[in-house]
């Protein structure tokens, strides 16, 4: 290693040294007095969940390939779907999921149905995904890939916020049963 | 090895942008690079630490592909260089085939995860938490290899109830799986300044319940895993002439009880972990004069992260483990106990859904879990970590 190379590393450490000292001593004060206390306090405060204005054009449906009977399904349900808890219908074939690919659509529908932000989502899926547990639900740029997805795949349920074609079932998410969105 | 890495990473860092997965026929692929930087006073936390070092990465690829309704198959190859751990080898983190009957049950074969607290099957993948090191209190990085995976069958389901909530369970039976190549087994063996060369595997199992509460955001949960190997190595460290020893790890079990409440962009945990583990030692050399060790481990954290914005999140805790070791001889009992305490705080900057930027500070007292071989000068009491950390999963 060249001499100013070994200058510049030795520079580089002193410095996180001095950074290293700076930061334990404000954070000693920090976490010597109330403070985690507060900042815990102050998260709670803001910890609201994401909500989006829904305008008429971006209302919230759940659509669906023709195998699956949208109207028998409510809330719950569909949460339980949607977060990989319940990956087979009733006739034994297995569930697949889809979702736009926008992410400010998904921040609608995933806060309607999984009360999460698509981080919080993709994070809780990636979890089933590395240990083994599931696969990911399938994202689409375009609703018409979407919707030709759910043709193709007859046991697929999809979250979307506009409706394409009538020929696919799709029910408005304020209609689903029992809840109060 | 690093021109391994460097394309690796490259590959990762072109296959990022294809959001979710990246697909191979019916083949879903997934992947994860993660690159990460310690700087420790006081004390070396992994080797070099407090020179700063970069000798701190995991990475690892993912495939499953379905067989009809019913049949899951997947695997997950894994490398990690962590201190002396490791050394950026690959090897099977997890292979296995599913077949569910229903959603409430299903059996699994193959190398399984071990269930391990809420968030320890996935502790390999950086991307999926806040912080850059799961709380030590409980993720006991020490403890890491015994309690990966495991050869074996596996009951596993999920029962769903409309007013109840549902309730994940698994249960699981084989073979423990240790890997004596990755050294995290040397290390721990340089506590009674012994090194370990050989792995015999014996009994494993796990049982896992894990209740989603109706209360929206809660979960509360509970692992139990026990494992048993046989070691074997070189003695001449200790006695200063060749021999061998055995030690019969004969029962290690660990029971972690688990608290989650997701409110909105907040994520609250606590987890608590009661650990035993009894060997019997023999040194060949010796062998007239068998010994027993225990170790038992008790670790708690809480912790707290908030998603501040799309990209910003923080995250704070505090964590501590006491760990009281007894080495008993025919006529002589010693034993010792220590501690350590520490708080964080983490700051992640989410580039892209795919790419991430974490920083994070601790502040730590006590001696528990740390080596004087990687602490020759002698282990200080108060010390404190930085860490940075660059993650890619697809």
């Amino acid at each position: 290693m060249a001499l100013r190379d070994r200058q510049k590393q030795g520079h580089f450490f002193a410095d996180l040294a001095q950074y290293h000292r700076r930061l334990d001593e404000a954070l000693a004060r920090v976490l010597g007095s109330r403070g985690v206390l507060a900042l815990i306090c102050a998260l709670v405060l803001t910890g609201a969940p994401a909500q989006l204005a829904m305008t008429q054009e971006n209302t919230l449906h759940v659509a669906a390939g023709d195998a699956v009977e949208l109207s028998m399904l409510d809330r719950e349900e569909l949460r339980a779907i949607f977060l990989g808890r319940r990956r087979h219908w009733d006739d034994g074939n297995r569930i697949l999921l889809a979702l736009p690919a926008n992410s400010q659509q998904q921040q609608a529908l995933l806060a309607a149905i999984v009360d999460r932000t698509p981080r919080q989502f993709w994070a809780h899926w990636r979890n089933l995904v590395f240990a083994g547990r599931g696969t990911m639900p399938k994202t689409f740029e375009e609703h018409t890939l979407l919707f030709t997805y759910l043709e193709e795949k007859v046991h697929a349920i999809a979250l979307v916020t506009a409706v394409d074609q009538a020929a696919t079932p799709v029910v408005e998410l304020s209609a689903i049963k029992g809840d109060a969105l | 090895m690093l021109n391994k890495i460097k394309a690796l990473l490259l590959g990762m860092l072109l296959l990022a942008p294809a959001a979710t997965a990246y697909e191979l026929g019916s083949w879903n692929i997934h992947g994860t690079f993660s690159q990460g930087f310690v700087y420790s006073t006081g004390n070396n936390f992994i080797a070099d630490s407090k020179d700063g070092t970069f000798d701190f990465r995991e990475f690892g690829l993912n495939a499953t592909t379905f067989v009809g309704e019913r049949v899951t198959v997947g695997g997950q190859v894994f490398g990690r260089k962590y201190g002396i751990i490791g050394d950026d080898e690959v090897f099977l983190d997890w292979l296995s085939a599913s077949y569910s009957f229903s959603d409430a049950f299903g059996l699994r074969a193959g190398k399984l995860k071990i269930p391990y607290g809420l968030y320890g099957e996935t502790r390999d993948i950086d991307s999926l938490r806040t912080q850059i090191l799961l709380p030590q209190g409980v993720y006991v990085e020490s403890y890491r290899g015994s309690v990966n995976a495991m050869w074996g069958g596996q009951a596993f389901g999920n029962v769903y109830s409309k007013d109840f909530g549902s309730v994940d369970y698994s249960i699981q039976y084989g073979q423990s799986a240790i890997d004596v190549d990755s050294g995290e087994l040397n290390r721990l063996a340089t506590y009674i300044q012994l090194e370990a060369d050989n792995v015999n595997d014996d009994e494993a199992g796990a049982f896992k319940l894990l209740w989603n509460t109706p209360l929206s955001g809660l979960r509360l949960g509970s692992t139990i895993t026990w494992t048993a190997f046989e070691v074997t190595g070189p003695t001449d460290g200790l006695l200063g002439f060749p021999s061998q020893y055995n030690a019969d790890l004969h029962d290690q079990k660990i029971f972690v009880t688990s608290a989650e409440y997701r409110v909105g962009r907040t994520t609250f945990a606590a987890e608590h972990l009661r650990s035993e583990l009894a060997a019997d030692v023999v040194f060949n050399a010796l062998s007239a004069l068998p010994f027993e060790l225990e170790v038992n481990l008790s670790g708690y954290y809480l912790s707290v992260d908030h998603q501040v914005t799309d990209t910003v999140t923080v995250g704070a805790g505090y964590s501590g483990v006491s760990v009281k070791q007894k080495i008993a001889l025919p006529g002589l009992q010693t034993s010792e106990k220590e501690k350590q305490e520490g708080a964080y705080v983490t700051l992640r900057y989410d580039v892209t859904s795919n790419i991430n930027v974490k920083l994070e500070q601790h502040i730590i007292t006590g001696r528990a879990a740390l080596f004087t071989t990687e602490n020759p000068e002698g282990i200080k009491e108060d010390w404190s970590m930085t860490l940075l950390k660059f993650s890619v999963v697809f």
